[in-house]
């Protein structure tokens, strides 16, 4: 397969392991429209827009909107986003051979009500990454 | 009779009156869906199929960078209930795609509808 297709299998599947799906948290990609009537619920976007080493490899943000009830406070999305940091921040995936994804430190940004449904407060949560692969 | 009664019953006589302005559509409504993060597949686990009419009040052919058609079409909300973005719509036997600028007054559902043509 090719590098965008390895990098998205590769970094979605943390939020299909046993471990996140433990977290009951409802995780969407981007381009899906949940039937969902959640007012928690976070978004994981990947943005491979920087270079890499070589022909084979790419950098770039994961970005995860955290959705949480409008009013709330940030106590939630923070919690969110700690559970994430152990699941991201500063790991490294080796998803096969001559593969490794090195995530770095996660940035969380408040973005202010969402511009669909004012009931929801969005926080962005970005972390950089690093995507190598074996020519 | 109530007024809520009283004005389905009067937009279900209205889209009658109007006989082939109003075409014979199949909604499909999405009821559950699902996105599988080992295998990438965004999954329609049901949905249900409604037989109504539909009014087209505008259609749109917008090419600046492919072709894509956009239509605005007017539907009985009794039938169709709540619609959600990406649901599909079935006009002259052919898929269109539910926009996300829905408008409802409880009553009469107005939807963009696209496709590429």
């Amino acid at each position: 397969m090719g590098k965008y297709t390895n990098l998205d299998s590769d970094v979605y599947s943390v939020f299909g392991t046993v471990g996140w799906k433990a977290e009951k948290i409802k995780t969407h990609p981007s381009n899906f429209i949940a039937i969902d009537t959640s007012t928690e619920f976070i978004r994981v976007s990947i943005i491979p827009s920087g270079n890499g080493v070589n022909r084979r490899s790419i950098s770039g943000v994961l970005i995860i909107d955290i959705f949480t009830p409008s009013g709330s406070g940030p106590q939630r999305p923070s919690a969110i986003a700690d559970k994430l940091d152990t699941y991201l921040s500063s790991k490294q995936l080796i998803v096969s051979s001559g593969i490794v994804i090195q995530f770095g430190n996660s940035t969380l940004g408040n973005t202010g009500n969402d511009k669909d449904n004012k009931a929801l407060f969005r926080v962005a949560y970005t972390i950089p990454f690093n995507y190598f692969e074996v020519l | 009779m109530g007024y809520k009664a009283l004005v389905n019953s009067q937009v279900r006589s209205a889209f009658n009156l109007i006989k082939d302005l109003a075409e014979d559509v199949t909604f499909v409504k999405k009821l559950d869906s699902s996105f599988n993060f080992n295998t990438l597949e965004a999954k329609v686990s049901s949905s249900v199929s409604v037989i109504t009419k539909a009014v087209v009040t505008e259609s749109k052919k917008v090419s600046e960078e492919h072709n894509a058609m956009n239509k605005l079409v007017m539907l009985k909300t009794q039938d169709i209930g709540d619609i959600t973005a990406y649901d599909t719509l079935v006009l002259n036997g052919q898929n269109w795609k539910i926009g996300t600028s829905i408008l409802s007054d409880g009553f009469v559902t107005i939807a963009e509808i696209h496709k590429e043509v």
